[in-house]
């Protein structure tokens, strides 16, 4: 008779079995009860803004049905400062926006940012902010209830590029890093209120708006950039109409355009034209386009001014009626001190020339604008230059000293660099002296 | 349990081998929370609670976790706590889970409770452990806020959020006053701790001389009655 024997259990697999049992049960057990607090401790995203408008309005109750209607976000969620995820409606006209700004420490914040009128005024500002999620900011207690009343509140949206909204003016020591972040959502809000939820009109969308509306969607993409600051330009009137604004407009892969706008509200007349033309090209193009009012008078106003505003008087130059621009002679135009770009003239004789001047530093060059009136050299602006890294040691003495460099310097003999240089930029300073003579000597041409 | 042994618990935690101040363990949020003495509060009652029933389970499992697998199990366990009060903070208490940020889910890897696991309840009672776990989580809460309390008053002049005065030293709120406060904190906690201690040793040494002496003394005079008897 044959005993069957157990075989015995190897002792290192049952201590493995062992090992792992008790790990995975160790496991389901800490699952078991994570889950079953998850279900009892659980915040909705619902409850999570009903807790912060109860934060920004003492008497928000929640639920409340002024706070219910979302917007879809859409077309202008990004802009340069930061992403828009979500719009709410909130109490008296103000909107609710979740903005995302990045720059932080470990990445971006995601910020609520009341923006509206407050009471009694017409004014939009920001009323309140407060961090919803504050992602890896691990220095965000620095900043307290005390920053997030004082700081950005009341202060108008449109002002989103000055100083109150400044971070140097909002931040905390030692959490700049989350003060920019928290900047830069706020003033993404401020930018979608303007631009998006048209919360207050400024130039640029007035603008905008017009141009849409007179050319269609297909200009919606446009950034218009306002060139004027909204004063009166008596000089370019036409009849009773003067021109009220002058913007230029930008669109990844289309023409540039300008649009001048003529007259105030209703006796708005808009007159688009391709930007950046000669004034030849202009003066035989058609315009882009025009409001229905637009005079033929303003439009051939636009197309004299167009060319002189966008490449001289954009850089200051004194404001005399442009009539046209002159071929350049190579021969004379062109030598060792440099180069002479465009003459513009005008019928008073007076003539804006646009010059390089060689020898910069680095061998660089600068290019300025020359204003010669009566034989004598009435004012210089720069234009732009080439490798000239201290120019702007120029430009900080422009209105004490360099503005008044060469001015009524006749121009019948070439001008010494003398003292008019800056110390520690003379190869600039040298360059100016040569874009100058240039210009002068192109100015004796002309008028022999 | 002994009241001597609960004593030395007690003292222990707080002071003997204080986290913070003797073993210098949890300084990420000693230094990066304690602008805020509120913070440090949160952040202390926090890390007590996880302190104190991690040891409870750890103690009560000892016996049962194979030695191979004790460390992922003690991190399962911290790991379960630390998320059990994260989800307390955030449905009861979200301005200070807010105001702990990061710092609340890292308390995972905070060395006091991982050593406090593997050095002592790993090895102890149930009660003992967890009688450890609430001094070493006092100790850290007194003293991360006692450090909140200086940087909150010099550097924001405030206390516990409450403005006191306009005066304020910018460099207590940033970096480098965290570790200076942090420094000065831990020479004045070991200057004043073995100024202590050597005055208990010398006190103790006068003691055992003293003892020492009669014990020396006892036998002179039994051995004098005991010839006088013979």
């Amino acid at each position: 008779m044959s005993e069957k024997t157990k075989k015995p259990a190897n002792p290192a697999v049952v201590q493995t079995v062992k090992t792992i049992a008790v790990l995975v049960v160790i496991c389901l057990v800490c699952v078991a009860l994570l889950a079953l607090c998850n279900d009892l401790l659980y915040v909705s995203e619902e409850e999570q803004f009903n807790r912060a408008m109860d934060k920004i309005y003492k008497d928000y109750g929640g639920g409340d049905e002024e706070f219910n209607s979302t917007f879809t976000v859409g077309e202008g969620a990004e802009n340069e400062f930061g992403k828009i995820s979500e719009v709410y409606k909130a109490k008296g006209d103000a909107y609710v926006i979740v903005a995302e700004g990045g720059g932080g420490y470990k990445g971006s914040v995601s910020v609520y940012v009341v923006v509206g009128k407050t009471d009694g005024s017409d004014n939009v500002v920001v009323i309140a902010w407060l961090v919803k999620d504050s992602g890896g900011e691990t220095l965000m207690s620095n900043i307290t209830d005390k920053q997030r009343n004082s700081w950005y509140v009341g202060k108008s949206i449109t002002d989103y590029a000055s100083a109150d909204f400044d971070v140097s003016n909002n931040k905390v020591a030692g959490t700049t890093l989350t003060s920019t972040a928290i900047n830069n959502a706020v003033k993404a809000a401020c930018v979608y209120g303007i631009n998006v939820l048209k919360l207050v009109s400024t130039p640029e969308s007035e603008a905008r708006d017009a141009v849409v509306a007179l050319l269609g969607k297909d200009y919606e993409g446009y950034e218009f950039k306002s060139v004027s600051d909204g004063t009166q330009f008596d000089e370019y009137k036409v009849g009773d109409s003067t021109l009220s604004f002058y913007f230029e407009g930008t669109k990844d892969g289309a023409d540039p355009i300008a649009a001048y706008v003529y007259g105030q509200d209703e006796n708005r007349q808009i007159v688009v034209v391709k930007n950046g033309l000669t004034h030849a090209e202009l003066l035989a193009a058609d315009v882009v386009a025009k409001s229905d009012n637009a005079t033929d008078e303003i439009v051939n106003k636009v197309k004299s001014l167009s060319y002189f505003e966008y490449t001289v008087h954009t850089y200051g130059a004194p404001e005399f009626t442009f009539d046209g621009k002159a071929e350049i002679d190579p021969a004379v135009g062109t030598g060792d001190k440099g180069t002479v770009d465009a003459v513009y003239t005008s019928a008073d004789g007076t003539l804006v020339i646009t010059a390089t001047g060689n020898g910069g530093y680095s061998g660089g060059t600068v290019t300025i604008n020359v204003v010669i009136s009566n034989g004598t050299i009435a004012g210089w602006y720069i234009v732009s230059n080439d490798k000239q890294s201290f120019l702007p040691n120029i430009e900080a003495v422009w209105d004490t000293q360099a503005k008044d460099w060469y001015v009524d310097s006749p121009i019948d003999k070439d001008i010494a660099l003398g003292n008019n240089k800056v110390a520690g930029t003379s190869m600039s300073s040298t360059a100016i002296n040569n874009a100058v003579n240039m210009a002068c000597a192109y100015a004796r041409s002309l008028a022999q | 349990m002994k009241l001597n042994r609960f004593k030395e618990i007690a003292l222990d935690g707080t002071v003997r081998q204080n986290p913070t101040f003797r073993l210098v363990l949890g300084t990420c949020p000693t230094l990066a929370l304690t602008t805020a003495a509120i913070s440090c509060l949160g952040m202390g009652a926090a890390v007590t609670f996880v302190l104190v029933f991690s040891n409870i389970i750890i103690s009560l499992l000892r016996n049962i976790i194979p030695d191979k697998v004790r460390i992922p199990c003690f991190i399962v366990i911290i790991a379960t706590f630390v998320t059990l009060v994260r989800m307390f903070l955030v449905a009861f208490l979200p301005d200070l889970n807010d105001s702990l940020g990061m710092f609340l889910p890292l308390i995972v890897v905070n060395c006091i409770i991982l050593g406090r696991a593997e050095s002592f309840a790993s090895h102890n009672p149930v009660l003992d452990s967890a009688c450890d776990g609430l001094f070493m989580g006092l100790g850290f809460t007194v003293a991360i806020t006692l450090m909140g309390i200086v940087r909150e008053v010099l550097g924001k002049g405030q206390l516990f959020g409450v403005e006191l005065w306009d005066f304020k030293i910018g460099f207590f709120e940033n970096s480098a006053g965290a570790f200076l406060t942090f420094g000065l904190f831990i020479a004045i906690f070991n200057l004043c701790y073995n100024a202590v201690e050597r005055k208990l040793r010398h006190k103790a040494a006068h003691k055992t001389a003293a003892i020492a002496e009669n014990t020396t003394e006892i036998p002179t005079t039994e051995t004098a009655s005991q010839s006088k008897e013979a």
